[in-house]
Protein backbone atom coordinates (compact mmCIF):
# COMPACT_ATOMS: atom_id res chain seq x y z
CA UNK A 1 0.00 0.00 0.00
CA UNK A 2 2.99 2.29 0.83
CA UNK A 3 4.99 3.37 -2.28
CA UNK A 4 7.91 1.43 -2.46
CA UNK A 5 9.94 5.25 -2.90
CA UNK A 6 8.36 6.42 0.10
CA UNK A 7 10.35 7.29 3.12
CA UNK A 8 9.44 7.55 6.84
CA UNK A 9 9.82 11.35 7.59
CA UNK A 10 7.81 11.48 10.98
CA UNK A 11 6.38 10.07 13.72
CA UNK A 12 3.57 12.25 15.18
CA UNK A 13 2.76 12.84 18.67
CA UNK A 14 -0.12 14.76 20.57
CA UNK A 15 0.37 17.12 23.00
CA UNK A 16 -1.58 19.45 25.03
CA UNK A 17 0.92 22.39 25.09
CA UNK A 18 3.90 22.33 22.92
CA UNK A 19 5.92 24.84 24.97
CA UNK A 20 5.01 22.95 28.66
CA UNK A 21 6.00 19.17 26.79
CA UNK A 22 8.72 19.87 24.32
CA UNK A 23 11.60 19.97 26.61
CA UNK A 24 10.83 17.00 28.85
CA UNK A 25 9.60 14.94 25.16
CA UNK A 26 13.53 15.89 24.15
CA UNK A 27 15.19 14.81 27.43
CA UNK A 28 12.93 11.52 27.43
CA UNK A 29 14.06 10.63 23.73
CA UNK A 30 17.24 12.13 23.02
CA UNK A 31 16.04 14.29 20.32
CA UNK A 32 16.61 18.00 19.55
CA UNK A 33 13.70 20.80 18.46
CA UNK A 34 14.91 21.92 15.11
CA UNK A 35 11.95 24.04 14.45
CA UNK A 36 10.62 26.54 15.57
CA UNK A 37 6.38 26.12 17.03
CA UNK A 38 4.90 26.42 13.55
CA UNK A 39 1.16 27.73 13.01
CA UNK A 40 -1.19 25.75 10.75
CA UNK A 41 -4.53 27.51 10.46
CA UNK A 42 -5.85 24.94 7.28
CA UNK A 43 -5.17 21.86 9.61
CA UNK A 44 -6.08 23.81 12.97
CA UNK A 45 -2.75 22.45 14.60
CA UNK A 46 0.61 24.10 16.09
CA UNK A 47 3.40 21.98 15.22
CA UNK A 48 7.15 21.38 16.12
CA UNK A 49 9.82 19.06 14.90
CA UNK A 50 12.47 17.23 17.35
CA UNK A 51 15.34 15.11 15.28
CA UNK A 52 17.94 12.69 16.88
CA UNK A 53 21.62 13.96 15.81
CA UNK A 54 22.27 10.52 14.06
CA UNK A 55 19.17 11.34 11.77
CA UNK A 56 16.52 9.01 11.30
CA UNK A 57 12.51 10.09 11.25
CA UNK A 58 11.62 13.27 13.33
CA UNK A 59 9.53 13.61 16.03
CA UNK A 60 6.60 16.32 15.22
CA UNK A 61 4.81 17.44 18.29
CA UNK A 62 1.10 18.35 17.54
CA UNK A 63 -0.87 20.72 19.81
CA UNK A 64 -4.63 21.39 19.08
CA UNK A 65 -5.55 25.05 18.01
CA UNK A 66 -8.80 25.54 19.04
CA UNK A 67 -11.58 23.50 20.44
CA UNK A 68 -12.29 22.77 16.77
CA UNK A 69 -8.80 20.97 16.34
CA UNK A 70 -9.17 17.50 14.59
CA UNK A 71 -6.99 16.29 17.43
CA UNK A 72 -8.53 18.43 20.56
CA UNK A 73 -10.26 15.45 21.80
CA UNK A 74 -7.31 13.27 21.82
CA UNK A 75 -5.12 15.79 23.04
CA UNK A 76 -7.96 16.09 25.93
CA UNK A 77 -7.67 12.41 26.89
CA UNK A 78 -4.06 12.57 27.32
CA UNK A 79 -2.06 12.84 23.70
CA UNK A 80 0.27 10.12 22.37
CA UNK A 81 1.19 8.61 19.54
CA UNK A 82 -0.58 9.69 16.94
CA UNK A 83 0.29 8.96 13.09
CA UNK A 84 3.42 8.01 11.14
CA UNK A 85 4.09 10.34 8.20
CA UNK A 86 6.06 9.09 4.56
CA UNK A 87 7.60 11.45 2.20
CA UNK A 88 6.38 10.08 -1.76
CA UNK A 89 7.32 11.55 -4.75
CA UNK A 90 3.65 10.58 -6.36
CA UNK A 91 0.77 12.34 -3.35
CA UNK A 92 -2.23 10.71 -6.54
CA UNK A 93 -0.58 7.91 -7.51
CA UNK A 94 -0.09 7.19 -3.90
CA UNK A 95 -3.66 8.15 -2.71
CA UNK A 96 -4.96 5.73 -5.30
CA UNK A 97 -2.68 2.72 -3.67
CA UNK A 98 -4.49 3.48 -0.71
CA UNK A 99 -7.72 3.18 -1.95
CA UNK A 100 -6.51 -0.30 -3.87
CA UNK A 101 -5.89 -1.21 -0.73
CA UNK A 102 -8.89 -0.69 1.46
CA UNK A 103 -7.78 2.16 3.25
CA UNK A 104 -10.06 5.23 3.58
CA UNK A 105 -9.09 8.78 2.65
CA UNK A 106 -9.93 11.07 5.37
CA UNK A 107 -8.44 14.12 4.11
CA UNK A 108 -7.85 15.48 0.31
CA UNK A 109 -4.66 16.53 -0.61
CA UNK A 110 -3.83 20.23 0.78
CA UNK A 111 -0.91 21.99 0.95
CA UNK A 112 0.61 22.54 5.04
CA UNK A 113 2.34 25.23 6.70
CA UNK A 114 4.92 22.64 8.72
CA UNK A 115 6.18 21.88 4.98
CA UNK A 116 6.56 25.13 2.96
CA UNK A 117 3.36 24.31 1.33
CA UNK A 118 3.63 20.84 0.26
CA UNK A 119 0.70 18.91 0.46
CA UNK A 120 -0.42 16.28 2.76
CA UNK A 121 -3.08 14.22 2.97
CA UNK A 122 -4.34 11.30 5.20
CA UNK A 123 -5.54 7.39 4.99
CA UNK A 124 -6.24 5.03 7.57
CA UNK A 125 -5.86 1.79 6.87
CA UNK A 126 -7.82 -1.20 7.39
CA UNK A 127 -5.59 -2.11 10.25
CA UNK A 128 -6.34 1.17 11.70
CA UNK A 129 -2.72 3.19 11.14
CA UNK A 130 -3.17 6.89 10.58
CA UNK A 131 -1.04 7.82 8.09
CA UNK A 132 -0.10 11.13 6.47
CA UNK A 133 1.67 11.36 3.42
CA UNK A 134 3.70 14.07 2.73
CA UNK A 135 4.73 15.05 -0.92
CA UNK A 136 8.34 15.36 -1.04
CA UNK A 137 8.55 18.46 -3.99
CA UNK A 138 5.96 21.65 -4.02
CA UNK A 139 3.03 20.45 -6.85
CA UNK A 140 3.70 23.15 -9.46
CA UNK A 141 0.09 24.15 -9.12
CA UNK A 142 0.50 24.43 -5.14
CA UNK A 143 -0.95 27.50 -3.85
CA UNK A 144 -0.26 28.94 -0.69
CA UNK B 1 -34.66 0.54 17.18
CA UNK B 2 -34.65 0.94 13.51
CA UNK B 3 -32.14 -1.31 10.83
CA UNK B 4 -29.99 1.37 10.30
CA UNK B 5 -29.86 1.92 14.01
CA UNK B 6 -29.25 -1.24 15.19
CA UNK B 7 -26.25 -1.49 12.51
CA UNK B 8 -24.94 1.84 13.46
CA UNK B 9 -24.89 0.73 17.08
CA UNK B 10 -22.85 -2.55 16.24
CA UNK B 11 -20.07 0.09 14.04
CA UNK B 12 -20.40 2.39 17.95
CA UNK B 13 -19.81 -0.65 20.38
CA UNK B 14 -17.04 -2.01 17.88
CA UNK B 15 -15.31 1.40 17.85
CA UNK B 16 -15.94 2.35 21.73
CA UNK B 17 -15.37 -1.03 23.47
CA UNK B 18 -16.54 -0.07 26.74
CA UNK B 19 -20.33 1.28 25.02
CA UNK B 20 -22.99 -1.14 25.66
CA UNK B 21 -25.51 -1.48 22.42
CA UNK B 22 -28.43 0.19 24.05
CA UNK B 23 -26.11 3.20 24.86
CA UNK B 24 -24.94 3.95 21.58
CA UNK B 25 -27.94 5.99 20.87
CA UNK B 26 -27.31 8.01 22.86
CA UNK B 27 -23.65 9.16 22.23
CA UNK B 28 -22.20 12.45 21.55
CA UNK B 29 -18.83 13.45 21.47
CA UNK B 30 -19.32 15.64 24.95
CA UNK B 31 -20.76 12.02 26.21
CA UNK B 32 -18.09 9.87 25.35
CA UNK B 33 -15.26 10.74 25.76
CA UNK B 34 -12.76 8.67 23.70
CA UNK B 35 -14.61 9.77 20.34
CA UNK B 36 -11.85 11.91 19.29
CA UNK B 37 -10.64 12.16 15.75
CA UNK B 38 -8.84 9.29 15.44
CA UNK B 39 -12.12 7.60 16.75
CA UNK B 40 -13.78 9.01 14.23
CA UNK B 41 -11.72 7.86 11.11
CA UNK B 42 -12.14 4.50 12.89
CA UNK B 43 -16.40 4.52 12.68
CA UNK B 44 -15.53 6.14 8.85
CA UNK B 45 -14.24 2.97 7.82
CA UNK B 46 -16.59 0.60 9.88
CA UNK B 47 -19.67 2.58 8.53
CA UNK B 48 -18.04 2.46 5.20
CA UNK B 49 -17.73 -1.36 5.39
CA UNK B 50 -21.30 -2.06 6.88
CA UNK B 51 -23.55 0.10 4.86
CA UNK B 52 -21.36 -0.19 1.33
CA UNK B 53 -21.42 3.50 1.32
CA UNK B 54 -18.75 5.94 0.46
CA UNK B 55 -18.16 8.60 3.58
CA UNK B 56 -17.28 12.15 3.77
CA UNK B 57 -14.52 12.42 6.81
CA UNK B 58 -14.44 16.00 6.50
CA UNK B 59 -18.87 16.10 7.15
CA UNK B 60 -18.87 13.29 8.98
CA UNK B 61 -16.30 14.79 11.50
CA UNK B 62 -18.67 17.61 12.03
CA UNK B 63 -21.33 15.71 13.23
CA UNK B 64 -21.49 15.17 16.65
CA UNK B 65 -24.11 12.62 18.03
CA UNK B 66 -24.88 9.05 16.91
CA UNK B 67 -28.38 10.94 16.03
CA UNK B 68 -26.78 13.20 13.34
CA UNK B 69 -24.70 10.05 12.02
CA UNK B 70 -27.71 8.09 11.66
CA UNK B 71 -29.25 11.14 9.40
CA UNK B 72 -26.28 11.15 7.69
CA UNK B 73 -26.60 7.35 6.52
CA UNK B 74 -30.21 7.75 6.26
CA UNK B 75 -29.53 10.44 3.59
CA UNK B 76 -26.18 8.49 1.98
CA UNK B 77 -28.48 5.22 1.84
CA UNK B 78 -31.26 7.23 0.21
CA UNK B 79 -29.53 9.15 -2.28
Amino acid sequence: MIARDATLDHVGFVVTSIAEQREEFARSTGAEPVSEIIHDPLQRVRVAFLAHPNGGPRFELVEPFGERSPVAAFAAQGGGLHHLCYAVDDLPAQLAAARGCGASVLRPPRPAAAFAGRRITWVLTRQRLLVEFLERAAAPSAEF
Amino acid sequence: MSDIASRLAKCFTLQFPGLAPEQAPAATTNTLAAWDSVAMAGLLAMIEEEFGIEVDFEELEEISSFAGIERYVEEKLRS
